[in-house]
């Protein structure tokens, strides 16, 4: 029974392996071409099939070396920094600017708990007006200000 | 025309208002950063690359090169004074660094880490003026076997230098290879690994990339962490040095910044490498090697002087060849990109303004963050007290913003989120992200002049060991894989990040 010594080159090795079956999937209807006139899925499939070796001699590498324990993770910072940034995707275009970036700084903040509740709503208040300020009316960028809806 | 006359030219656009003003404000955010810890300039210069969309393609280079050298002397403050390394080439700073702090001596170690810098990062203006021509020329002979080979040797030769694990190192370059290729074909406009998002036709964006892998990346394994309470050790009363720091520190300056100036050079190589192993000759050549880690002001003054110097010299690989030796530079290299210039040997022939124009602002540059550090260093004092959750979530606003506004698009928001996560699991799984990077800016240049060679001899891939340039430099990366291999050299790999932390 193979033993798991190193859980970071097994779990490295078969995420290299998955990215590049993914690949290969989505490589199938390229056109291979030749050596000589190379077409469009040859060196991505080359990279594919250099990447499934490199991604089994990690798993070679996981079950014959000594390596040290997965890391732990902490769910709470992962969750609230990558949904703030969802929050600014999925509301600057219907809600405008403010609201977005507030909502970034109200959600990122959840991720600690050093940050006291007045000062989020600081925050939020000073960067709402400070990029409104800076980024549309200073450098002119095209975002909205204001919910869609109130245009109609 | 001669190099010194050149840099005339250049220093000539360098003071232009416009110019001198970016330079100052990439100094000014440089020092800021580099202040700061859970910051660094790869972070930053992924947060301000859309902005300087903006600029004109000098301006915008001025002041991302300023940020980069300018974290160097901002970070040699925080290591000195909280003997926290504001940027990973300021960590053996903190050793003699803060021991000189804590037997009240702050100031006298802030000067010579800042002249030490600005001594280093002169000579290194210089330096790249006199050998950058001469390199780009050199280059320009260089068909597509040879410049692919040459890629090749680059993207080796910055793995051969990093940390960690030689296959997960590996694994990453063919990663970001192949997430370069995603997208149209040039050459039969066939649309590669694309799912079928309209989004992803163009390719994936540069700046959601690295802004995910290094700035959100790294907010989350931050925030991980428990704070770190910042306690500033000793009060700065007087900044000069005395003549006996001086006396010691001048010989150490030359030593490091004549390191920095070499590691800079090499691929993977930059500020952090340089740093370490000008601390490690020094603490060797030293006649007391025991003085090291007591505070001793030869142990400030060489890894200072070298990063700096190091800084500088990675743009010299990027200007002339168009190989980006660290994560910094091919974010610059990817700056240069979005303003239509190929990095490579015809930046100097094609955009004289630009090359120069870069190389002098770094005197410029200097000199301004001698000014901005040394009389203003109790305002950065002042800074380091801000906590960092004070601070992330406007980097968070910063991003977002940024890639947003690249191509109005909230698809580019979203692989934000996408490469994030990426970068956190691959800290997690103890992958460096660097080498991702640094392909995935080369990958199309790669394919393109892989499958011109490949025509042009017909098929046959002999061509790549036929022509000589490219023979040497394919052997040279081999060379360098077998070196790494080796179980002597991989002891004294580690042991050149290990040592004296």
């Amino acid at each position: 029974m193979l033993k798991v010594r190193s859980p970071n080159d097994v779990i490295g090795g078969l995420f290299l392996i998955a990215v590049a079956i993914l690949a290969l999937w989505l490589c199938a209807s390229l056109r291979q071409g030749t050596t000589l006139e190379m077409g469009p899925g040859y060196v991505p499939r080359l990279l594919c099939a250099v990447q499934l070796v490199f991604g089994a001699i990690m798993l070679v590498q996981g079950v014959t070396t000594e390596g040290p324990p997965l890391e732990r993770w902490v769910p709470r910072p992962i969750l609230f920094v990558l949904a703030s940034v969802t929050f600014f995707a999925a509301t600057l275009e219907p809600l405008g600017l403010p609201v977005a970036v507030a909502g970034v700084v109200l959600i990122s903040a959840a991720a600690n708990r050093d940050t006291k509740p007045l000062q989020v709503a600081g925050m939020a208040a000073i960067l709402a007006v400070f990029s409104v300020g800076v980024f549309v009316k200073g450098l002119g960028l095209a975002m909205p200000v204001w919910p869609s809806f109130w245009s109609l | 025309m001669d190099s010194m006359a050149n840099l005339l030219h250049g220093l000539g656009i360098a003071v232009q208002p416009g110019n001198l003003f970016y330079c100052f404000v990439g100094a000014l955010v440089g020092t800021l950063i580099g202040v700061l810890p859970g910051i660094g300039p790869v972070a930053t210069v992924a947060m301000l690359l859309p902005a300087t969309f903006y600029l004109p393609p000098t301006s915008a280079l001025i002041m991302l090169a300023g940020i980069y050298y300018g974290a160097q002397y901002g970070g040699s403050t925080t290591a000195i004074l909280v003997n926290l390394p504001g940027e990973n080439s300021s960590v053996v700073t903190c050793l003699d660094g803060y021991q000189m702090a804590r037997q009240g001596r702050a100031g006298p170690a802030l000067a010579v880490a800042a002249l030490g810098s600005v001594f280093a990062g002169i000579v290194a203006t210089f330096f790249i003026a006199l050998f950058a021509p001469p390199l780009a020329e050199v280059a320009l002979a260089f068909g597509p076997a040879d410049y692919f080979s040459l890629m090749v040797l680059g993207l080796v030769a910055a793995i051969v230098l990093a940390q960690g694990s030689l296959v997960k190192a590996l694994a990453m370059i063919i990663l970001g290879l192949l997430l370069s290729s995603v997208g149209t074909d040039v050459e039969s406009g066939a649309r590669r690994m694309t799912f079928g998002i309209v989004d992803l036709a163009d390719g994936i964006n540069f700046v959601p990339l690295a802004m995910g892998l290094f700035a959100i990346a790294e907010i989350i394994t931050n925030l991980e962490k428990p704070e770190q309470r910042v306690t500033i050790s000793g009060r700065i009363e007087n900044l000069w040095p005395t003549l006996d720091d001086f006396r010691r520190a001048w010989p150490a300056v030359l030593r490091g910044t004549g390191i920095g100036l070499f590691l800079g050079l090499l691929p993977g190589g930059g500020a952090m490498l340089s740093s370490f192993v000008a601390y490690s000759a020094e603490k060797r050549i030293s006649k007391e090697p025991h003085r090291f880690g007591r505070g001793a002001v030869e142990g400030v003054a060489a890894p200072e002087s070298a990063n700096n110097a190091g800084a500088q010299t990675s743009f010299i690989p990027l200007l002339t060849l168009g190989i980006p030796a660290n994560a910094v530079i091919a974010l610059m290299a990817g700056a240069m990109m979005i303003h239509g210039i190929q990095p490579g040997p015809q930046v100097m022939t094609k955009n004289p303004d630009l090359f120069w124009g870069v190389i002098a602002s770094m005197l410029v540059g200097n000199i301004m963050l001698v000014v901005i550090n040394l009389p203003l260093i109790r305002v950065w004092v002042a800074l380091l007290k801000i906590p960092y959750h004070l601070f992330y979530p406007a980097i968070i606003v910063f991003c977002c913003i940024g890639v947003y506004t690249l191509n109005n698009s909230n698809f580019d928001v979203m692989l934000l989120v996408l490469f994030g996560f990426m970068g956190y699991l691959f800290m997690k799984w103890g992958f460096e992200p660097a080498p991702l990077l640094l392909s995935f800016v080369l990958g199309p240049l790669m394919e393109e002049n892989l499958r011109r060679a490949m025509q042009l001899s017909g098929g046959s891939a002999s061509t790549f060991v036929t022509s000589p340039i490219s023979a040497v430099l394919l052997a040279a990366a081999l060379g360098l894989l077998i070196l790494i291999m080796l179980p002597s050299f991989q002891k004294t790999r580690e042991t050149a990040f290990v040592e004296d932390r």
